[in-house]
This record gives C-alpha cells, sequence and structure tokens, in this order.
C-alpha cells in the first residue's frame, strides 16, 4: 500500500495504468475526463464501479466512503476518481494520518 | 398499453451464454406459493421491510420484491449496488435483504446503520455464496441470520439452508424425481453423486406446453435421505457471474473459434463481487495472437466478459466447479 501524496500528472498515470489492468482495456490520457462507462461500457457497470472502490482502497491507501462520497460523480472517470484520491490524501496529511 | 391480467403467467428469462434466452411462464398461484415458502422460511417473527437488491425481472427479484412484500404488506425498497443505504431503512428494526453476491460487500460498509437493527435476515439465491457473506454475518453477530436459496427459473425453489454451509434441505412441496432404470445408470457418476431431478408444484412450463412433471438441474447431488442433499457441484461447466448464467465450455470454443492457433482454457475463480467469475489463459507468448484475443473478448457481450487474459501458463484440464 502506498499513501504518499502525489502530484496530479504521476497519480493519474498509476491510476490509469491500474484502472487499464482492473477492466482489461487501454486507457488513454486524452480520455481521463471521459466517463469510464463511455469507454468500457462492458465492463464499467455498477459491477465494476465496486471493483474501482476496492482498487484505489487498496493501491493508493484511501477509505471510500458510500455516504460521504458519492460514487455516481466520484467514480465518473479517471479524472474525478484521482481528484477523489488526492483530497482524500491531503485530507489525511493535514490529520496527520499518513505514516 | 399492454394490461397485464391478475390470472395471466407471468414469463421470466434465462439469461447468459448457455444459448438464447428462453421464456419460462409461473402462473399466479404457482408464484404466491413460492412466496407464502419464502415467507415462512424469512420472515417468521416478523419483518417491517424488504429491500431488495435483485431486479424484479428475474424469478428471484420478483419474489423477493414485489410477492413476499405485497403477502406480508410491508414496503419494499429497490436498492442501488453503488448508493448509501437509504435512510428509510436504516430505521426498519427487522429488515429482509434479498441480497446479490455484491450486496454483502455493500452492506459490510454499512455495519453501523445494520446494527441499530434487532434483527436482520440475509437472503442469498442460487449463486456461489461469497465469503464476505459469512464475514458480514459474524460481524452482525447473533442479530443476523442468512438463508440461503437453491434453485432456478426453470424450478423455482428447490431447496434451502441456513448458515452458509451443509446439506441443502427440500422445500416443504418438492420431492426428488423417482428414478428410472436407464436414468440411474446415466446420471450416476463415479464419486456416487447423479444429477439432481425434482418435482414440485411450482416448476415452470415453456409457453404452450404443459407444466413438466420433473426437472433435472444440471446439479450434482447425493442424498444422505429423502429431504435432504449434499451438493458436489455441477455437471457441466457452467458458472453463475453475478447469477448470470455462462457456460465456459462454449465460451471457450467462441474464442478458440476467433482466434484460431492458440490453446485456451477458461478457469472459474470466486469472486467476491460476483460471487464466482472466471479467467481467460492462452497458451502463447506471440503479443500479434494476445491483441487479437484481447480484442476478442473485448467483444463479448458484459455478462461474459472475463476478469482476465493471462497468456501463459499453458491451460490445465478443464474444473468442473470452484466451490
Amino acid at each position: 500500500m502506498n499513501a504518499t501524496p502525489a502530484t496530479a500528472a504521476p497519480l493519474r498515470d498509476r491510476l490509469r495504468e491500474a484502472l487499464a489492468t482492473l477492466l482489461g482495456h487501454p486507457l488513454a490520457a486524452a480520455d481521463d475526463e471521459v466517463s469510464l462507462a463511455e469507454i468500457v461500457p462492458e465492463r464499467y457497470d455498477s459491477l465494476g464501479v465496486l471493483d474501482a472502490v476496492g482498487l484505489v482502497e487498496k493501491e493508493f491507501g484511501v477509505p471510500v466512503d458510500l455516504v460521504v462520497d458519492d460514487l455516481r460523480s466520484t467514480f465518473f472517470s479517471v479524472a474525478t476518481i484521482a481528484a477523489l484520491i488526492e483530497r482524500k490524501q491531503r485530507d489525511a496529511a493535514v490529520l496527520g494520518l499518513l505514516p | 398499453m399492454t394490461v397485464h391480467r391478475p390470472d395471466a403467467p407471468v414469463a421470466f428469462a434465462t439469461s447468459g451464454s448457455t444459448g438464447p434466452p428462453q421464456q419460462w411462464l409461473r402462473d399466479p398461484a404457482q408464484i404466491d406459493a413460492e412466496a407464502r415458502l419464502l415467507t415462512a422460511l424469512c420472515a417468521d417473527g416478523g419483518i417491517d421491510g424488504v429491500l431488495s437488491y435483485a431486479p424484479p425481472r428475474h424469478l428471484y427479484g420478483h419474489l423477493m420484491g414485489l410477492a413476499v412484500p405485497r403477502l406480508l404488506d410491508v414496503p419494499c425498497l429497490q436498492a442501488g449496488l453503488t448508493a448509501p443505504l437509504a435512510r428509510t431503512v436504516t430505521r426498519w428494526r427487522r429488515p429482509l435483504v434479498a441480497a446479490v453476491p455484491a450486496a454483502f460487500a455493500v452492506l459490510a460498509r454499512c455495519l453501523p446503520e445494520l446494527a441499530r437493527a434487532e434483527r436482520i435476515v440475509l437472503v442469498h439465491s442460487s449463486a456461489v455464496l461469497p465469503a464476505g457473506a459469512r464475514e458480514l454475518v459474524a460481524a452482525l453477530g447473533e442479530r443476523a441470520r442468512l438463508v440461503e436459496l437453491f434453485g432456478s427459473t426453470e424450478t423455482g425453489l428447490i431447496a434451502t439452508r441456513s448458515g452458509g454451509a451443509g446439506e441443502w434441505t427440500l422445500a416443504e412441496d418438492t420431492r426428488f424425481a423417482p428414478e428410472q432404470e436407464q436414468e440411474q445408470a446415466r446420471d450416476r457418476r463415479p464419486d456416487g453423486s447423479r444429477l439432481l431431478r425434482v418435482t414440485s408444484p411450482r416448476l415452470a412450463r415453456r409457453p404452450g406446453e404443459e407444466v413438466p412433471a420433473a426437472t433435472a438441474t444440471g446439479d450434482l447431488v447425493t442424498a444422505p435421505d429423502e429431504r435432504t442433499f449434499h451438493w458436489h457441484g455441477r455437471a457441466n461447466r457452467l458458472v453463475k457471474v453475478n447469477g448470470v448464467r455462462v457456460d465456459l465450455d462454449h465460451l471457450t470454443a467462441r474464442l478458440a473459434a476467433a482466434v484460431p492457433g492458440v490453446a485456451l482454457a477458461c478457469r472459474a475463480e470466486p469472486d467476491p463481487l460476483r460471487g464466482e467469475w472466471f479467467s481467460v489463459h492462452a497458451a502463447t507468448d506471440d503479443p500479434g495472437l494476445l491483441a487479437r484475443l484481447a480484442a476478442a473478448v473485448r467483444a463479448l457481450p458484459a455478462a461474459e466478459q472475463p476478469r482476465a487474459l493471462h497468456p501463459l501458463p499453458a491451460p490445465a484440464p478443464p474444473t468442473r466447479e470452484v466451490r
């Protein structure tokens, strides 16, 4: 588990690669703002979103809350997921929760 | 506008890659009888609402989300897997949850809300029980009860068990079908198991056909007595991915036809969200062949998408089941 805060570009690169492996589909940086359900409709259904939640928690060390983190908006695209991770890592750093 | 007559049969379709979708009809009296069985099994002691993760277009979702709440005159909320628990549900003291495999992982994130309930009955139907189900029941302690249902669109409820392990007990109106001699010889396996064949007043019928006297399910069982059986697995290489049937032999053949020259194997695996899933293993490291295979996999319908495509190692003999 790696909970080190990262700048947007490397974090996005790492997230994009992990999601591409998870979803079995190449993801291009140019499509970061595009809905993952549009790019990989056969895999990014509600179960695919839950798979992505598990990946984010495991790979980026941030907990995802079904109540606070509206999954429909936060797990919409690579960009929105990266923003969620970045915000949670920033909050954890402020609160001194990072190792 | 189509008006559904109250005495008209309700149609349900089988899904997945086991062939073209087939319609199965159930009469209202069959649905009512099954709802009464489910009520006795899952709602004894009373419930104040049903939270259903199962789509009502399928038999299980129709029964748990419509017929049972109607019979008990309690509200039902249709739940989404990616949405938080509705506030209404968190106020129920005795909820009944009609789960799908992924629901257990979702509910495990809602433990504080669920722990407010006096009692919670979790129902799971006809798919491999994910490990998270037992963990959730353990976390909820004595207030939680897990009821597993064994059945299909074609048969309706066949059997039940509690606690997530052990023998299955036939529903009270269901019997093992008497075996003819030739069936005994054909259906027996070297390990002593045989194909499960049942008869009940709730078997579905195909349009234009009579209700069958008995139905074989494709499951291999041993029966220690007239009312219970032990499930050994499936006679074919069928997996149920989130309740959708996928025939791994059929899928392997289709992929092999799309990309000739590569030895392939589809292997079933447990999955925390889908109950079971599968991966495609290809005995090649040729980038060109792998790219063609990946394209063929991506072209599969959503319900038949594998978890992953793995190059090498060489395929092992097909496995029959994963439980």
